[in-house]
């Protein structure tokens, strides 16, 4: 069996208050594979979010261990963990959080912009996602000319362009209907069977039956994981 | 270098999206940046450009370079020197390749191709030109061989502007003749435009050798003598010279020139104060490649002060457009958060938001250019309003000032972008992309920042208030100072007769007697009367005296003060005399040797005792069995040559026995019965009858005269007020904007405490509170900063105390109203919403 790609240990988040000590994730113990298509589920309030942000290095406040590729996440600097992220990580958002003053070129080009990437090999990048996504002409739209899932699927192209090797996905048909969230999901699929590795937090059934994995989050731990085919009880 | 290129693209993109926002902060900066850059284009033009010469760097002032327009008669000077001591220094020296010499000339008149006209100019060496390296744009310059004969080289070089402005640049002006002060003199060359002489604050129309100041100042030839000093020195270091060898060397030849070269030249009683240190022998030696300024001297204190309060403006201007920033970034949140979610390091998003910071302040900066353009120009004329500051200065966009400007920008862009640059890298991204940008957990910190922000413009409002408060106060004082006599109804004019060719003795004082008889038949004239130093006149004497009865303890016990005065000089100028009597006709018609002294004088000499009677010995070695001066009278003391200075103690006898030197031009006061400016022509008219060839210095009321010597003091009130209101409209237009966002910003929490029964009073009250903590914080930081820091202006406070209660009260209220004022329209605003529907308002 190969090293894990992502390895959380004991990892939890807590919020202090002047009622005491709030948890948002307990005990988190998770592997995840290179290739693998992972899915978070569980009710609100139930710290998929945090899960996910924790996983993309986007929140610091947490205790435990991380590894990611090798690399001791909880020993890491903002630095070094933002370089981290930048180099392996994309993010697709529920609210697809493209920047408005941009347009879809731009909003394209600002994660590679952030990477020591000349800008006649950005353009060649930028032009070769514009292609794969079939975007070319709503290139110099701004964000607000795009249908909702026109919108999620830039930020789709976005969260890919820099090549990454995990995407991490909060609910990102959210605020599409069936048929975009459709073409969605088959996108992901298309991208994992290319070997990015994928991780989405979502509510539906249906979207988490194109991974090959399911972990159920309740008060903060994992209560559940079903693979495919099969069903592993762990609390 | 295309990062920083994407980010100015991006940054001109948001401004555009935001134009109001824009807008707003561009001309806010604007404001700021362009008093800035005003006062720092007059600083410049003043105190720190170049003279527009070759290797401006090499060249040394030697003197006091602020001395421009002075003339001593009497003992040898060091700060201005005599025409002989110049040629000592400039033969004798071992540290400079040349020396050039430059004086002023007195009403200058030249005839060109009709009656006489004004034109300004300056008398200067034959090495003038070459010393400063300056070349002739058309014909030549001086060679120095104008510096051998008297009244040989009559000759002149004519500045560009004149020469444009008179000539319309005709190039056949070279070899033109003209007539100066009624002299034939020959144009021979024009200076290049960029040139406009060694005095900064001058634009002299032409220059004319030194030799020939006894055609030009007629009557008095100072060319001989080491008793006149005129002239001012520059020097050119020769390669490899030193500032400190020049200095030693220039006082070595000095010290030698007055005792031993010149000293057969000088009086006994010159060598005499050479001897027990009644000369001041030591000479400045200082880099001068800004050449020489009256200016300089008189404006640097309050154009340092001036720009210590637009500094404190620009900060205030920063403070707002921070505030506005801290507002904006509300909405930037989700912006920002993206881009570190999508790879961008914390730094990278700071250098994008102060890149626009600075994009920002550099569109201030344009616009602020703009308004220093105007502003620069508007100060040098409030500087200039009497007139008596000279001419224009040079100003002008230079390097400097674009330097200067670019500087403040790029500062500027950094104080108001950084704290939400800070913000932002401080930003926990997860609950704000989750959140879908929603101000969640930054709230409470932005507001503690914005508040913050306030207090310290309150703190600097506070500054700026105190300041200008104190320095109104002041000029209300001085204006209101009691001079010791009573200048309503008062007229001055200086008739300069010989100048005008009437030789010193009798013929000077029988045309003195003849124009006084005219000016008291005037109608409107209550009384007339005259003297050489008189009021505000810019000459002064003194003298050593032997006072019967006195005991010295050092020379400069027995030097005062003193002035040679016509009949009725107390009553006509309305000096009371507070015992004894005044020099009436009798002692004038007389020449009797009778004086009366003022208290400052009477005090010092005889204590308590009555001075009346006692007898005061003018020390003349050249007239060693001169009379005493007996007592008369002691007048209240005046204070006649300078508003802030107390009297110094002083000795008046009659104009008419001669015993002290009538050298310079006489003055004359005249009480008029109504509007002394009314008078002026009438006057004018009456010097005419007498010569019309009589030279007139100077006419003015007393009033003008005094107000002259307050320029400096109405440009720093004035400036300071203005820049108090400015302070004043950037802080209402700031706390409004900051407390209307605040309270936008608790609409939902205004609408549940209504809803829970707040009255419209409690929600007001509620926001005025906040506003009240904010001020009280500032202000109680302000008081002690301001009164601290006003001990670096204390020079230019006249009869007020630093912690001035009337400046601090003005200043707390005028701000409390404003807040209150500025807190209270959107707290009231905030109360007529409908609470049902700010509960449903995000």
């Amino acid at each position: 069996m190969p090293e894990p790609m992502i390895s959380l240990r004991n990892v939890e988040k807590t919020y202090k208050t002047a009622a005491g000590v709030t948890y948002v994730l307990r005990r988190i113990n998770l592997d995840i594979h290179e290739g693998d298509f992972l899915t978070i589920m569980g009710p609100s309030g139930a710290g998929k979010s945090t899960l996910l942000s924790i996983l993309g290095m986007l929140d610091d406040n947490w205790t435990g261990e991380y590894f990611f590729i090798e690399n001791a996440i909880q020993k890491l600097d903002r630095k070094h963990r933002a370089d981290l992220n930048r180099k392996y990580i994309g993010f697709v958002f529920q609210s697809y959080h493209l920047l408005d003053n941009l347009t879809v070129y731009e909003n394209l080009d600002v994660p590679l912009s952030y990477r020591d990437i000349s800008r006649k090999q950005r353009a060649s990048m930028v032009a070769d996602i514009l292609d794969r996504f079939q975007i070319v002409g709503k290139k110099d739209l701004y964000p607000n000319q795009l249908s909702g899932g026109q919108q999620q699927l830039v930020g789709v192209a976005r969260a890919v362009v820099g090549n990454p090797k995990l995407i991490l996905a909060d609910e990102p048909t959210g605020n599409l209907h069936s048929s975009q969230a459709k073409e969605i999901m088959e996108l992901f699929k298309r991208l994992n069977d290319a070997g990015t590795t994928i991780v989405q937090v979502t509510h539906s059934e249906a979207n988490a039956a194109y991974g090959n994995r399911i972990i159920q989050l309740f008060d903060g731990w994992i209560t559940g994981e079903t693979r495919a085919g099969q069903a592993v009880a762990t609390r | 270098m295309n990062t920083l290129l994407r980010d100015l693209q991006y940054g001109i993109r948001m401004l555009r999206r935001a134009p109001s926002f824009a807008a707003v902060a561009v001309l806010t900066l604007g404001l700021g940046i362009g008093a800035n850059t005003a006062i720092f284009t007059v600083i410049n033009a003043v105190m720190l450009r170049a003279l527009p010469v070759e290797h401006p760097e090499q060249l040394v002032t030697i003197g006091d370079p602020s001395r421009v327009s002075s003339w001593s008669n009497g003992t040898p000077r060091t700060d201005v020197f005599s025409f002989p001591l110049y040629r000592e220094i400039r033969d004798h020296n071992q540290v400079f390749s040349s020396v050039l010499g430059s004086a002023r000339i007195d009403n200058l008149q030249i005839a060109i191709d009709g009656g006489p006209e004004k034109a300004t100019g300056r008398l200067v060496t034959g090495n003038y030109f070459e010393t400063l390296g300056v070349k002739a744009l058309i014909g030549r310059t001086f060679t120095g061989d104008e510096d051998r004969t008297p009244g040989s080289d009559p000759y002149l070089v004519i500045s560009y502007g004149y020469w444009q402005r008179r000539f319309s640049g005709d190039p056949a002006v070279v070899g033109r003749n003209v007539r100066v002060k009624n002299f034939p003199f020959t144009i021979i060359g024009v200076a290049p435009p960029s040139f406009f002489g060694e005095v900064v604050g001058q634009r002299p129309d032409l220059w004319a050798p030194m030799m020939m100041e006894p055609q030009l100042e007629p009557g008095r030839d100072y060319l001989e003598t080491p008793n006149t000093s005129t002239l001012l020195l520059i020097g050119r270091l020769k390669p490899g010279a030193t500032i400190a060898q020049a200095r030693e060397n220039v006082n070595a030849v000095v010290k030698r020139a007055l005792t031993e070269t010149l000293a057969a030249k000088l009086s006994g009683d010159d060598r005499d104060a050479m001897q027990n240190g009644g000369i001041k022998l030591k000479v400045d030696v200082e880099p001068g490649a800004h050449g020489l300024s009256r200016l300089r001297a008189q404006f640097s204190g309050p154009l340092v002060l001036l720009m210590g309060m637009v500094a404190l403006v620009l900060l205030v201007a920063c403070v707002n457009v921070a505030n506005l920033m801290l507002a904006r970034s509300a909405a930037r949140q989700r912006e920002i958060a993206v881009r570190l979610a999508i790879g961008a390091s914390p730094w990278r998003v700071a250098r994008q938001l102060l890149t626009e910071s600075i994009l920002l302040a550099f569109f201030g900066g344009v616009v602020g250019l703009l308004i220093a353009g105007w502003g620069a120009a508007a100060l040098v004329q409030l500087a200039n309003r009497s007139g008596s500051a000279g001419s224009p200065l040079v100003l002008g966009i230079d390097w400097n000032v674009l330097g200067f400007t670019a500087g403040v920008c790029v500062l500027t862009g950094l104080l108001f972008g950084l704290a939400p640059a800070l913000r932002f890298l401080r930003m926990n991204v997860a609950p704000v992309l989750k959140e879908g940008g929603r101000d969640s957990s930054g709230g409470a910190h932005k507001h503690r920042v914005g508040r913050l922000l306030i207090a310290a413009q309150v703190c600097l409002a506070v500054l700026v208030l105190m300041a200008a408060g104190l320095l109104v106060r002041s000029l209300k004082n001085l204006e209101d100072v009691d001079l010791g006599y009573s200048r309503d109804h008062l007229m001055l004019a200086r008739v300069d007769v010989i100048a005008s060719g009437y030789k010193r003795g009798a013929a000077a004082l029988n045309v003195t007697h003849e124009l006084l008889a005219r000016f008291k038949a005037l109608p409107g004239v209550r009384s007339a009367t005259m003297s050489l130093n008189g009021l505000y006149s810019g000459t002064e004497s003194s003298d050593m005296l032997k006072v019967e009865g006195f005991a010295s303890g050092s020379n400069q016990d027995n030097i005062s003060n003193d002035d040679e005065v016509g009949p009725d000089y107390f009553t006509t100028i309305g000096v009371p005399i507070v015992v004894g009597r005044e020099i009436n006709e009798q002692d004038y018609a007389a020449a009797a040797y009778v004086a009366v002294v003022n208290e400052t004088f009477a005090k010092f000499y005889f204590g308590n005792r009555n001075p009346i009677g006692h007898k005061v010995y003018l020390v003349d070695s050249d007239h060693p069995n001169r009379p005493p001066f007996e007592i008369i009278g002691v007048a209240k003391d005046v204070r006649d040559h300078n508003v802030r200075d107390k009297a110094e103690r002083r000795i008046y006898a009659p104009l008419s026995n001669g015993a002290f030197d009538m050298d310079v031009a006489p003055n004359f006061e005249i009480r008029a019965a109504g509007n002394p400016a009314a008078l002026i022509s009438e006057v004018r008219n009456a010097i005419r009858e007498v010569d019309p060839n009589l030279v007139i210095d100077n006419m003015e009321t007393a009033d003008e005269l005094v107000n002259d010597t307050l320029t400096s003091q109405v440009l720093v009130a004035r400036l300071s007020s203005f820049f108090g209101l400015l302070v004043l409209a950037l802080i209402s237009v700031g706390l409004y904007g900051s407390m209307s966002y605040g309270v936008v910003g608790r609409t939902k929490e205004i609408g549940v405490r209504m809803a829970l029964g707040a009255s419209r009073f409690d929600v007001i009250w509620m926001v005025a509170r906040e506003a009240c903590i904010v001020l009280a914080v500032g202000i109680a930081i302000g008081i002690p900063v301001g009164i601290a820091t006003s001990t670096a202006f204390k020079a230019m406070l006249f009869n007020v105390s630093k912690a001035d209660p009337l400046s601090i009260v003005a200043a707390i209220a005028t701000l409390v109203a404003i807040s209150v004022a500025a807190a209270v329209i959107p707290a009231r605003r905030a109360t007529r919403v409908d609470p049902m529907e700010a509960l449903r308002y995000e």
